[in-house]
């Protein structure tokens, strides 16, 4: 019994998110929510640019979408975090190593956590 | 289990164990400074909060086009918490490392670079030093405002977004205290007056033979130009009726059991850089075209990104005032208001003495008692934990005698030592001295003043509507051996309580009976014009002020030209001030340059062009000038040339070689040219041509580009100004040094009757994002200025502080 739980469960989940990901319209709103407290949470946290790629990556509709979604979510929230500075990303870039970082964080951390979409 | 689910499991366990495994690595901490939206390295970005609740009542803060900030307020209070509250938001890293320096914890947040430096610093209990300085102002003006601008600090430190810089580093910034800001001030006198000079010269007197020292270290520079020199007018103090009854000491006169050239080299690191210094001159009305007195000052140090001095303008009721500070000092230290305008240049005063002990026993890493006036004492001291991030945390001893610190050093093997006795380490009141500058209205209430600036010592120079008023400030020790009164340029004997000072009390409140009476310290009252760039105060002076002058150089450029401006009888104009203040005529260059043409016929023929241009020259170090590169190319090699292999053979580095003027001025045989000055130069001058025919250099802008780094654009070199060429050198008016990383730090023109102007190396903003952080650099790269107005512009203010007093 206790094998059969987690895929029961794991399917539930997954046929919710493949009933969202049929309908475009819930999809696009779960795609909008998941960038929305995606990046809201992201402030807090880099943990959750990886938990925002994941939420992005999982309303798309294959593993390849949803890295690509993962990526520009991360594209997102490097932009954003640039408004600070004018949205001129040559200053922070000029700080390396930070400005690497940086960087890399943004586009490496989402698109890292949407490959939970191969999850199901 | 199937396939999927297996691969299913893997790449749950990737993304849980990969993004755990990130967090828990150095990756993560990387991740927690930089990473987008949560890196707190960027939260510098964010805006400072434009409203604060303060508890001494309202005031407002406007910044003008060069982000100087313009503080109103119906209470000085209020004035000092906006003051505060507008330091932290422009510099707040550079107030934290300054107090770290000098507090002996900087390695708490940079690591193992910062133990050499705390450990010395700690020895030196600066700390204690502003400890005393703060009690000394208890119940004063500036010891209620301090606290206030400490409250507006704070404020910032609770509501403003962190300097990019603790971000970049990882650390957190301690909230700010009034004995904080009593450091800064302690810094500064360190800079200005601390010195180990005394050791370097009692070692010299060691290794050299009399005539030698006493001709490139003893002899007077017989450049004509004291700043109380000859012509000048006005009602001279402190001079005359000398009361030093002994002569300038010969090697017997040094007390070198424990100390030597070791310690002296081990020591020099924690110095102040050489060749601070500073130039200020004043004109009196009768001179000038306004019939007003005129002021021009601009104080030479390391310049540095962010710069070291702040701008402010603060006007409460009838106190409006507009000058420079250093980040963490409350109020203008040099500046003007309605009545007045001032600034000080380094007098070379020497007020710090070393001494050497008797010592016997051992506690820890040192001795335990040292011989004094017949008995042995135990030394005082205190182990002190010397936090290193990322490394492992030193413990230090620190040992003070009656005199003050005890440094040692392990210097080949045996353990090196001297005792200290510095002004400083006493409490001083500086800060009250300050605070009232600002509030002074004429020349009177302004000496007043300078009876409470305690160090650190400098040349004083102020003018007001009706004229000028030079003073030397600052406490000045008197030495006595034997009952006789002494210079203090020797090492005394600290167990026979030799050359103490009377009335001083280190780390604690001092009497200062036993110093210069300030009536008895050199200084001029209404003169027709006076010109100070730490050159010899006097050549009489009533006690014995200092032993290392400047060469002499600026001084005499500075005098030459006021003197014939003067004598052809055209008035002194705004302009004619700043264009003395861009000179850059370098005498070094008027002295050296025949005697190079006239050995002409020893050098080689590919020197030919550029002994044309130098025979062509006007002697100015422009950044156009293709003499001018070469001469900065040959005169380093022509003072190596001369002085290694001879300093090199007594076991002397270059920290030990003469200043300029003896270089420039020796006689063409002397021993130090191997009696022939002429074959030293075509060497010089061989070895220049090779080095300039090799490399891409054409004129002197090529290499004289402004250097001003941030202390940590080593690591990250974004952080550092951008290079512009510039002209000058160490020993022009025109200050611009150590490759173009040391000079000016500050310009200022005030005619009395007109609009000053001013101008900062780099910018008043410290945050790296700010149209701010160097919008001043290419102005002064080029020594242009902007308006230094003591008007509130008419903007909305951009900061208000809110609250009841």
């Amino acid at each position: 019994m206790s094998d059969a739980s987690p895929p029961e469960r794991s399917g539930s989940a997954a046929a919710a998110l493949d009933a969202l990901r049929a309908r475009p319209r819930t999809r696009r709103v779960a795609t909008l929510a998941a960038v929305v407290v995606g990046l809201g949470l992201a402030t807090v946290h880099w943990v959750w640019l990886v938990v925002g790629g994941a939420m992005v990556g999982l309303t798309r509709g294959s593993l390849p979408r949803a890295l690509l979604a993962g990526l520009l979510f991360g594209a997102l929230a490097l932009a954003v975090s640039l408004g600070p500075f004018g949205f001129d990303p040559s200053a922070v870039l000029a700080l390396a190593p930070a400005g690497y970082v940086w960087l890399g964080a943004g586009l490496v951390l989402p698109t890292f956590g949407a490959l939970a979409r191969g999850l199901g | 289990m199937d396939r999927e689910t297996t691969r299913r499991r893997a790449l749950a366990a990737l993304l849980g164990g990969g993004t755990a495994a990130l967090g828990a690595s150095s990756a993560g901490g990387l991740l927690d400074r930089f990473a987008p939206l949560s890196g707190r390295a960027w939260e510098s970005g964010g805006d400072v909060p434009d409203t604060v609740e303060g508890p001494y009542g309202p005031a407002t803060v406007t910044y003008d086009d060069h982000h100087v900030p313009h503080v109103e307020a119906d209470s000085e209070a209020a004035a000092y918490f906006a003051v505060g509250y507008v330091q932290a938001a422009d510099r707040l890293f550079q107030m934290d490392l300054i107090r770290r320096l000098m507090g002996g914890r900087l390695a708490a947040a940079v690591g193992e670079q910062g133990v050499e430096s705390d450990l010395f610093h700690r020895r030196m209990d600066f700390r204690g030093a502003a400890e005393a300085s703060w009690e000394a102002i208890q119940g004063s003006e500036s010891a209620t405002l301090t606290a206030a601008f400490t409250d507006g600090v704070n404020a910032f430190l609770d509501a403003g977004p962190a300097p990019l810089e603790a971000g970049l580093v990882g650390y957190d910034i301690d909230a700010w205290d009034p004995v904080d800001t009593l450091l800064v001030g302690t810094q500064i006198a360190w800079g200005l007056t601390g010195s180990f000079g005394t050791l370097r010269r009692a070692v010299l007197r060691e290794r050299l033979d009399g005539d030698d020292y006493e001709r490139l270290f003893g002899a007077r520079f017989d450049h004509g130009a004291p700043i109380l020199k000859d012509g000048i007018g006005g009602d001279l103090e402190g001079v005359g009726g000398s009361q030093a009854t002994r002569a300038a000491p010969d090697g017997s006169d040094d007390t070198l059991r424990s100390a030597g050239a070791g310690l002296a080299s081990a020591l020099a690191a924690h110095e102040p850089p050489d060749l601070w210094g500073s130039n200020h001159w004043a004109v009196s009305g009768e001179h000038t075209e306004s019939g007003a007195p005129t002021l021009a000052y601009d104080p030479h140090l390391t310049l540095m990104a962010p710069p070291v001095w702040y701008e402010q303008h603060v006007t409460v009721g009838d106190v409006n005032v507009r000058g420079a500070t250093f980040p963490g000092i409350p109020f203008a230290i040099v500046g003007e208001n309605d009545h007045g305008a001032w600034g000080f240049t380094n007098t070379g005063a020497d007020v710090m003495d070393l001494y050497d002990y008797e010592t016997r026993g051992t506690d820890g890493d040192g001795p335990s008692e040292y011989r004094y006036r017949g008995e042995y004492r135990e030394f005082e001291t205190e182990v002190q934990t010397v936090p290193v991030a990322g490394g492992e945390n030193r413990e230090v001893t620190v040992r003070k005698t009656v005199h003050g610190p005890y440094l040692e050093r392990e210097v080949n093997g045996e353990s090196q030592a001297v005792g200290v006795a510095w002004t400083g380490h006493s409490g001083t009141r500086e800060s009250q001295a300050i605070y009232e500058f600002g509030r002074s209205t004429g020349r009177d209430d302004y000496r007043e003043a300078l009876r409470k600036m305690d160090v650190p010592t400098q040349n004083a120079l102020y003018v007001d509507d009706d004229g000028i008023l030079y003073k030397v400030s600052g406490r000045i020790p008197v030495r006595r051996v034997d009952g006789e009164v002494v210079p203090g340029d020797r090492v005394f004997d600290g167990s026979a309580g030799e050359g103490e000072w009377e009335g001083f009390e280190p780390f604690g409140q001092s009497s200062w009976d036993g110093f210069v009476p300030f009536e008895d310290k050199p200084g001029v009252v209404d003169p027709d014009y006076v010109g100070t760039a730490n050159q010899r105060v006097a050549d009489d002076p009533t006690y014995p002020v200092g032993q290392g002058y400047a060469s002499g150089f600026r001084g005499a450029r500075i005098y030459e030209r006021l003197e014939a401006r003067i004598e052809r009888g055209d008035p002194v104009t705004r302009e004619w001030m700043a264009n003395l203040q861009r000179d850059h005529l370098d005498i070094r260059a008027r002295e050296l340059v025949p005697a190079i043409l006239d050995a002409r016929e020893q050098m080689p023929d590919a020197a030919d062009p550029y002994l044309d241009a130098l025979a062509d020259w006007d002697y100015r170090m422009n950044r156009d000038s293709e003499a001018a590169l070469f001469f900065d190319e040959f005169y380093d090699r022509f003072r190596a040339k001369t002085w290694e292999d001879d300093f090199s053979s007594m076991g002397l580095d270059e920290s030990f070689w003469p200043q300029e003027w003896p270089l420039v001025t020796l006689p063409p045989d002397d021993e130090f040219f191997g009696g022939d000055r002429a074959t030293v130069l075509a060497e010089a001058v061989a070895d220049a041509v090779a080095e300039l025919d090799g490399n891409d250099e054409e004129r002197y802008g090529d290499r004289n580009r402004t250097t001003i780094d941030h202390q940590f654009g080593g690591q990250v070199p974004a952080l550092n100004y951008p290079r512009y060429e510039t002209d000058g050198t160490a020993f022009t008016v025109f200050n611009v040094h150590d490759g173009a990383g040391a000079g000016s730090s500050w310009r200022q023109v005030t005619p009395r009757d007109g609009e000053s102007l001013s101008v900062i190396p780099g910018g008043q903003d410290g945050s790296y994002f700010s149209e701010h952080y160097h919008d001043q650099l290419q102005l002064w790269a080029d020594g242009e200025y902007k308006p230094m107005r003591r008007t509130v512009p008419d903007d909305d203010p951009d900061v208000r502080v809110e609250g009841e007093e």
